[in-house]
């Protein structure tokens, strides 16, 4: 169970590192 | 789990996260340059968010008691091997999508004709990917374990410096000197870490050493090794928590191997760790001479009944080795007069392969315990549990209706992962069900 929500939480924070990426990226290609 | 335990989880996990974001977040502070394609500015932002993570791994895998209580040992191990893998995938990411879309870039990977700033780039993910491979193939490789560890830590810390150098080099992003400070703290900490496991911890154990008493063969390939504190009242420890041993090196040479403490944990100063033959280590542990000076570190884990006060039954599962942590649970249950029902489901290949059995008979009678053997090969006329332990087989032990149940299992993975989702489907609230699981590398 423990090391189930391990993983749930790996791939949670897989995809917030990698959305944060792409947001700071995109905000960051706008800037003047 | 203690409520603390929980508060301190949920604390641990949201810095967790905020300290992997924020090298990303503070791209977006202070003095920043000129923006230019998403896809570059993609590249850089993997780079930093990925320089958080590995910096994090050091926070992982620094035996911090406060950051693994909440979780297990295991569980923390766990997520540092999966979490390994986005941190490679964030390294992997950086240079490959500046090599697919800008020609200029490609140039960079020579690292004979390269500027220095993208030598470092190159080197740091050499580093990471070599130890990643030698991880993931440890045992294919036939690598030593000891000689790994030493491996896995050099490249980590080879990795982590030369990514930061080369991140300085560049020095787009983090031009200001809070940014430069903030950058030098994720760096300095990580280095700080290493030396805090391998420098203050190994001095720590130096100056509380323990001497071997005794050397007691049981049945089953198996060892029990006792120890008693020089010059100090040695530690406190929870039944069912493990130690790091070190026996004939010294604590500096991170020749060290985790065991679970098999003795009651009311006994006070001496502990006795029940050690498996198993591999290149637990071979020797017959051959170690009463007198010999050894090193402890620990306690460690989570895998404790004293963790969950208010259970009205118990129900111990363990295979092979496992037995191990089984043993100091019963024994300080005796030693408080503890009389919380428990059932003990053993399974083994044999007869042979039990140990502690007179112990276990003695214990039913102290104790309010069933003992149950369970034998993979029993032998002619066996009257008992054989083959593994089923759904079917667990149902026989559970106690029906609402009482407060705490199942705790330890033994081989194959076994463990069999077990738990039998466990879960035969109604056992996943909370009520731990771990014990002897593979951290």
């Amino acid at each position: 169970m423990r090391h189930r929500i391990a993983n749930w939480l790996v791939w949670v924070i897989s995809a917030v590192v990698v959305a944060g990426s792409a947001l700071v990226a995109l905000l960051q290609s706008r800037a003047g | 789990m203690k409520p603390s335990d929980k508060r301190m989880g949920v604390l641990w996990l949201l810095l967790y996260v905020v300290f992997a974001l924020a090298p990303l977040i503070l791209m977006l502070f202070g003095e920043r340059p000129m923006g230019r394609e998403f896809i570059r500015e993609l590249s850089v932002a993997f780079g930093f968010v990925g320089i958080g993570v590995m910096a994090l791994h050091f926070v992982l895998t620094a035996r911090i008691t406060a950051v693994k209580a909440p979780y297990g040992s295991d569980v923390v191990y766990h997520f540092h091997h999966r979490i390994a893998f986005l941190t490679l995938f964030l390294w992997l990411a950086h240079p490959v999508i500046l090599f697919i879309q800008f020609e200029w870039a490609r140039g960079l990977l020579n690292v004979f004709t390269a500027p220095w700033r993208a030598r470092w780039g190159v080197f740091s993910v050499v580093f990471l990917l070599g130890l990643m491979l030698l991880a993931i193939w440890r045992r294919q490789l036939k690598l030593e374990y000891v000689i790994w560890r030493i491996t896995h830590g050099v490249l980590a810390v080879l990795a982590m410096l030369a990514v930061m150098v080369h991140a300085y080099m560049v020095g787009r992003y983090i031009g200001t000197p809070l940014k430069q400070a903030l950058w030098l703290a994720y760096g300095a900490i990580s280095v700080a870490l290493v030396a805090y496991l391998r420098v203050y911890k190994p001095w720590q154990m130096l100056r509380r050493p323990y001497r071997v008493t005794l050397v007691r063969a049981e049945h089953g390939a198996m060892w029990s090794l006792a120890l008693e504190p020089v010059g100090h009242a040695g530690l406190r420890f929870e039944p069912g928590q493990f130690a790091w041993l070190t026996a004939r090196k010294s604590p500096f040479a991170a020749h060290e191997h985790p065991f679970s403490f098999s003795s009651s944990s009311e006994q006070r100063g001496s502990v006795e760790f029940a050690i498996k033959e198993l591999g290149d280590f637990t071979a020797t542990i017959q051959d170690l001479p009463v007198g010999l000076q050894v090193y402890v570190d620990g306690p460690y884990g989570s895998f404790s009944p004293d963790r969950h006060r208010g259970a009205e039954q118990r129900l111990l599962i363990a295979g092979g080795a496992g037995i191990a942590p089984m043993m100091s649970i019963l024994r300080t249950m005796v030693d408080r007069g503890d009389r919380t029902p428990v059932t003990l489901l053993y399974g083994t290949q044999d007869w042979d392969g039990a140990s502690f059995g007179d112990e276990l008979a003695t214990l039913q009678d102290k104790l309010n315990l069933k003992v149950v053997h369970v034998l993979e090969r029993p032998p002619e006329g066996w009257q008992g549990e054989s083959g593994y332990v089923t759904r079917e087989m667990l149902s026989r032990y559970l106690p029906g209706g609402a009482t407060n149940l705490h199942v705790y299992l330890c033994g081989p993975t194959g076994m463990l992962n069999a077990v738990e989702p039998a466990l879960e489907a035969l109604g056992v609230p996943p909370a009520r069900i731990h771990l014990e699981r002897f593979d951290l590398a």
